[in-house]
């Protein structure tokens, strides 16, 4: 095998389906999972995560198969009070128990029939899981003593032994399936009354064994999201109900909580009901660190680097304490940084001084607000190779209007001689413009700008995404192989940014798969990208590295579709909507701050922090949202004229990101 | 079923009889256009359907109802001769007229299929999209069952995927990501090869190789030309006869037309078939101009 | 008037194109230094393109879909080429490349029985009795009558075994069963029309220019009796510029290949997007593709620079590489140079 191929076997494949349910000796136990309260809290749990959080992983982690892993020799004796069953629902077979000639109210029993079948399948399973684990209160044996005579109120054929009473609810399931495909031609089974016959198993557990006295079993329903309306309610019923030995957990997208309705009169109430937890904003907290980890340990287990983490640390709960001190946290993200060096603001200046092209094109700059002015000062009393990053900004300082030339110099003179000065003091013209002034001079050329390199910047792209993270890695590792197979660490902030700019364009066209409205979401992406874009070419960079907006009001009004789409993008992680703001103004959708997913960053050559924000109407918005081509275009060349965009050196066309006419 | 299949360059050399009744959808750019009025020519009675994948219901000249009626509304096509028109018409309907046929009796029937010329590309930053290429717009596609064709995805049961694939890498994308039930170790990608024009086919490896790689799909890779039912069905029946023991077959019919033909016929005739489809609604002018007619005789379709 | 207008007007009527052109291109390049030089240049986008295209072509490999190369002759390949520009020139190319594997290439067998050679009877009738399926009806354990056609591989007598005709052949034997006494060579024509057939499918993988198949028709002394037969010619892949000399020469044999290649596939054709980036021009890629041969010391000389029969093709077979493609692709007589695929 190639480094190549191990690198990819390594930190570029799903390997989550090859693992299997059982995920016991691979799980990393996120450094958030304390916050989960899984030990002791029996509230139901409402996970939200997208793709690349690790919800499945996680949920899988919990389900009995992992708990009572055939591998896991140590399984303390309070298990059982915590009995996962995972349900990852096939939404587009449950999307079948809709309509066709049935009414709502069969659909309604039937589904909470599919629902107690697979419950049941699933907890029958479980039972088996703790007989032949390491758990010595309950061993196979035992399974063949239950007596499940009582169930046959519900069913006068079920079988009464466990091993028959398994395959029947399998064959239950099986024609069950049969009947949805064709419900005009197929009779209807008789239908279990969901949630009833699933309490009435575990009563008839609890009594016949008393080693299942203090089970508790738990739920993970995930992909809460596709199912209709009326399937929601009944999960959301059994939800509200839930308590133990049965308690019912969903795991969904963000934002996909659009009905708290029940098939009873109340509906669910957070403060009551459940706890939620966004596995992407734990993640996003704490991200470094984790990441460091999941990367070390990766390589490591791919025997493409020495061990760097202790494995076992990794994969016990007892091991967070150790792995949440701050040495602990600072050595491993250390050891990251050495493979994935960060890029210092000052050596960002540096590459562009020392770079031939780059350097030029500064003076170039400088030479063009100069005559801008009309000023009779040379490029050279302004560009100064001890003093890069003053040099860098200068040009965007010529262009304000409230700057004169010569004052721009005084202040110059004032850095040189060791004095105060508006160029590294308050007034912070480098700290304010040097990004924007780089990303601007790199923007020509083929070459990434070495702003995106660097581990912490990675983190900062992935925004708590592992996956995004894993890629970026993956990518800049392979460019760091060697002609002789080994790799050429610490990888050269080019290769990262290059990398940077590869997945950044992989994960573009991913937004296509995003849900149904994954193509109109991608056209959106380019459309705003465009503008930020654009707004980071303004000569004068005085709102600089603008990357988020926010909807200020505007002639037309956003409609509910609009908002629904909106919704759609915060679902899937396209656009975040900035927390605090979110906090000040939660009645005013108009007011959130929107950013822009860091990770299509690169692509766009804009900036991936928080700065400036860039205030759109809410035509403006509707433009992006839904506009023709020619309004796009329209709202373009506007602020491409109110910007005083430079499109000189522009080496494809300014809409070279959009669509060619619809 | 024997499955014979002509290509001509324009409609005039088919030299058909009249039919009595031809299946038509909607004209929505020049190949459907052309392909409606061409069947409605050739028919007494050209019947327009479509199939609302929400509702489960087909719209059949101005009448709704379940699409699992569709076999009792079609009595009248009993004993009289039938052609569809393929290109206007999705791959849901097509499957459902097959299997009303079945059911019927109808073992003669004919499918028409106009290939297109070009595709419309986006034309996007031209270097980093060249592969980008829309085809369905307005209406957001979702994968939901179909009537008579379902199956619950489970990793429970033994389950055997073939993906044929088109341009469109969303599509199996969202798939394998939506179903992670679905296993990639069990799934076999059919790309179309031939396709319609030499290193077309590019289209369909670039676009969907990343998610082959992401998901590890390692059922195997298959190629039948991509305007060939005949081939289509073959390798679904070499599929078939692979299956373990107790393994259920399902097929995502997300490539071309004509490979869809071909699905459908299978599918027809084997009813513990599955189908996993996300009924794409076609964008306008989404593809240019008319490239080869094709007609496929269907016989002794049982 | 400019020194080109005089040079390019009256006072070169009388001087042959090919002269000309050359006399204007070194005036271009050489003496007149300051018109512009049309450049090869790596767009932006270009290092990120050039990555992309190297995954994608690694994960093909990886996973089946381009089986028959492997990823350490393509990464053999891409390290022959060190600048920028050159890595990019080389992406492009691969980004264009049509490369048929041999499950694609049964693929398009079978699209040959199942598509074209019945369409092809039914344009023009062949004078056998009416086949239904001809893989099946051909297959060789139920084959009871002779149906009168025989699949002649195009190669000629001589020739050594592993010729692509041969390959074909084989395949038709091997995977669709198809009876071996149906399969014959060129040198058999001649006698197999004598005992009485009259319908021969001259089967092959490429027809570039058409002259190996004229060479074989000649040679085997079959070019007589063609008026007298029926002849079709089946390739899997044909050139345009081959069918038409083919349609010229022997205007009695149908011509039905399985895909066609126009101009637009080859690279330096101004119809044709391999080099098409918003930056370059066909001019400045085939400047600069000549010059690169230069560089890796692969001394084709003249038109063949461009693969035979200046053809310009970017396609290949896992069992055979067209000499109509570019050397680029192929050349082995320079051991400094890493070639993709080998001849």
């Amino acid at each position: 095998m190639t480094l190549r191929n191990a690198l990819q076997d390594s930190l570029a494949k799903n390997r989550a389906e090859e693992i299997g349910n059982d995920v016991w000796e691979h799980f990393v136990i996120p450094t958030f999972y304390d916050k989960l309260d899984l030990e002791t809290a029996k509230k139901p749990r409402i996970i939200i995560g997208g793709r690349g959080c690790g919800k499945t992983m996680l949920l899988r982690y919990l389900s009995h198969e992992s708990a009572f892993s055939q591998k896991r020799q140590d399984i303390p004796t309070n298990v059982l009070t915590h009995i996962g069953l995972y349900w990852r629902a096939d939404t587009q077979f449950c999307n079948l128990m809709t309509k066709r000639s049935l009414p709502d109210d069969e659909w309604e029993t039937a589904f909470n029939h599919f629902s107690a079948l697979t419950i049941t399948i699933e907890l029958l399973r479980s039972l088996k899981s703790i007989a032949v684990s390491a758990f010595s209160e309950f061993a196979e044996s035992d399974l063949a003593l239950f007596d499940f005579k009582k169930l046959q109120a519900f069913d006068t054929n079920l079988p009464p032994t466990y091993n028959d009473l398994v395959d029947y609810f399998e064959s239950m399931l099986w024609k069950f399936v049969s009947w949805v495909g064709d419900v005009k031609k197929k009779p209807a089974p008789d239908f279990l009354p969901g949630r009833q016959f699933v309490l009435a198993l575990i009563s008839v557990l609890k009594k016949q064994c008393p080693a299942l006295n203090d089970a508790i079993f738990y739920v993970y329903f995930d992909e809460y999201e596709n199912l209709t309306l009326y399937q929601k309610r009944i999960i959301n019923t059994w939800l509200k109900h839930s308590k133990a030995p049965l308690i019912f957990n969903i795991a969904m997208k963000r934002n996909s909580f659009d009905t708290k309705e029940t098939t009873g009169a109340e509906s669910l109430s957070d403060i009551h009901d459940y706890r939620q937890h966004d596995l992407e904003e734990y993640l996003a907290d704490d991200f470094p660190s984790f990441a460091a980890e999941i990367l070390l340990l990766e390589l490591s287990m791919g025997k493409l680097i020495d061990q760097k983490v202790d494995v076992n640390l990794l994969r016990n709960p007892s091991g967070l304490s150790e792995r949440l001190k701050p040495e602990y946290r600072e050595k491993v993200k250390g050891e990251a940084q050495k493979i994935f060096p960060d890029v210092s603001q000052s050596e960002l200046a540096r590459y562009v001084i020392t770079d031939k092209s780059l350097s030029e094109k500064v003076k170039e700059n400088i030479g063009k607000a100069l005559k801008f002015n009309r000023s009779t000062l040379k490029v050279e009393d302004f560009y100064d190779t001890n003093y890069p990053e003053a040099s860098i900004v200068v040009s965007a300082l010529l262009y304000r209007k409230k700057n004169k030339p010569d004052e721009i110099k005084a202040q110059l003179d004032l850095l040189k001689s060791g004095k105060a000065n508006n160029f590294n003091g308050t007034t912070a013209w480098i700290h304010n413009n040097i990004i924007g002034c780089i990303l601007q001079l790199y923007a020509p050329y083929s070459r990434a700008c070495p702003f995106f390199a660097g581990f912490n910047t990675f983190c900062k792209l992935s925004r708590g995404n592992i996956r995004h993270f894993l890629e970026l890695c993956h990518n800049s590792l392979t460019k760091a192989i060697t002609i002789d197979e080994s790799f050429d660490i610490p990888v050269s902030p080019q290769k990262q940014a290059e990398a940077a700019k590869q997945a950044s364009t992989a994960f573009l066209g991913e937004i296509k798969s995003f849900g149904r409205y994954g193509e109109k979401l991608y056209g959106f992406v380019f459309r705003l990208g465009s503008l930020f874009d654009l707004a980071h070419r303004r000569l004068t960079q005085s709102e600089t590295e603008q990357s988020h907006f926010s909807i200020r009001t505007g002639d037309a009004l956003l409609t509910e579709q609009d908002n629904t789409f909106l919704n759609e993008a915060v679902k899937y992680s396209v656009l975040f909507v900035d927390e605090d703001t979110k906090k000040k103004n939660a009645a005013l959708m108009e007011a959130e701050e929107y950013l822009l997913n860091p990770i299509y960053a690169p692509y766009f050559h804009i900036s991936y922090r928080k700065k400036r924000k860039l205030e759109l109407s809410t035509n403006d918005v509707i433009c992006l949202l839904r506009g023709t081509m020619d309004d796009f275009t329209n709202l373009m060349r506007r602020y491409e004229k109110e910007w005083r965009v430079d499109n000189e050196e522009q080496p494809l066309t300014l809409f070279s990101f959009i669509e060619g006419g619809n | 079923m024997n499955l014979q299949m002509r290509e001509v360059e324009s409609s005039s050399e088919l030299n058909l009889a009249t039919y009595d009744y031809g299946f038509i959808g909607k004209a929505i750019d020049d190949r459907t256009t052309a392909a409606t009025a061409f069947i409605s020519s050739v028919s007494k009675e050209a019947l327009q359907i479509e199939y609302n994948a929400d509702d489960f219901e087909i719209l059949m000249n101005g009448e709704t109802f379940d699409a699992e009626d569709l076999s009792n509304k079609l009595q009248f096509c009993e004993g009289k001769s039938v052609i569809i028109e393929s290109t206007s018409i999705g791959f849901v309907e097509i499957y459902l007229l097959c299997k009303a046929f079945k059911e019927r009796g109808i073992e003669n029937f004919c499918i028409l299929y106009v290939e297109p010329s070009t595709y419309k590309n986006m034309g996007r930053s031209k270097l980093l999209h060249r592969r980008d290429f829309e085809l369905t717009a307005e209406f957001p596609p979702n994968y939901i069952g179909i009537p008579g064709a379902s199956i619950l995805l489970s990793d429970r049961q033994p389950q055997r995927g073939v993906f044929f694939l088109g341009y469109e890498q969303q599509r199996l994308d969202r798939a394998l990501e939506d179903y992670p039930m679905i296993k990639p170790g069990r799934c076999n990608v059919v790309f179309g090869v031939p396709a319609f024009k030499p290193g077309w086919e590019m289209d369909a490896f670039a676009n969907n190789i990343r998610v082959i790689r992401d998901k590890n799909i390692r059922g195997g890779i298959s190629f039948c030309g991509a305007e060939n039912p005949k081939a289509t069905v073959s390798l679904l029946q070499e599929i078939q006869q692979s299956l373990q023991t107790g393994e259920k077959l399902f097929i995502a019919p997300i490539g071309t037309k004509p490979n869809g033909v071909g699905v459908a016929l299978f599918a027809a005739l084997n009813s513990d078939t599955g189908l996993l489809y996300d009924h794409p609604v076609k964008g306008k002018n989404r593809s240019s101009k008319v490239s080869k007619w094709h007609l496929y005789q269907v016989q002794e379709y049982k | 008037m400019k020194i080109q207008d005089v040079l390019t007007g009256k006072c070169l009527q009388a001087i042959s194109i090919k002269i000309k052109t050359k006399l204007v291109r070194l005036l271009q390049f050489k003496y007149l230094p300051w018109r512009n030089k049309v450049t090869f240049k790596v767009p932006a986008d270009g290092l990120t393109y050039i990555s992309k295209i190297q995954e994608r072509c690694d994960d093909l490999i990886s996973y089946g879909v381009w089986e028959g190369i492997t990823s350490i002759k393509l990464y053999k390949w891409l390290a022959n080429f060190e600048t920028d520009e050159e890595k990019y020139f080389a992406a492009c190319l691969l980004d264009f490349l049509i490369y048929r594997s041999e499950s694609q290439t049964l693929a398009m067998i079978e699209q040959l029985f199942t598509r074209v050679i019945p369409d092809l009877n039914v344009k023009s009738p062949m004078p056998i009795p009416p086949i239904d399926d001809w893989i099946s009806h051909l297959n060789r354990a139920t084959l009871a009558t002779d149906p009168g056609v025989r699949f002649v591989a195009v190669v000629q007598h001589g020739d050594h075994p592993g010729k692509s005709g041969d390959i074909i052949a084989r395949d038709f034997k091997r995977k669709f069963s198809i009876n071996q006494l149906l399969l014959i060579d060129a040198t058999q024509v001649v006698e197999c029309h004598r005992n009485g057939i009259n319908c021969f499918i001259f089967i092959d993988d490429f027809l570039g220019t058409g002259n190996q198949f004229k060479e074989v028709i000649i040679r085997e002394k079959i070019e007589p009796i063609l008026p007298l037969i029926y002849a079709a010619y089946t390739p899997l892949t044909a050139h345009e510029t081959g069918i038409q000399a083919i349609e010229r020469d022997f205007p009695s044999v149908h011509i039905s290949p399985v895909e066609t290649l126009t101009a637009t596939y080859s690279v330096f054709n101004d119809t044709c997007h391999c080099f098409i980036d918003g930056e370059n021009t066909v001019e400045a890629a085939k400047e600069f593709y000549l010059a690169l041969l230069q560089r890796k010391g692969i001394n084709q000389k003249g038109a063949n620079r461009l693969g035979y029969g200046g053809l310009e093709l970017a396609y290949v077979f896992n069992h055979a590489v067209p000499d109509n493609c570019l050397p680029l692709f192929w050349w082995y007589a320079n051991t400094d140079f890493s070639p993709l695929f080998d001849r």
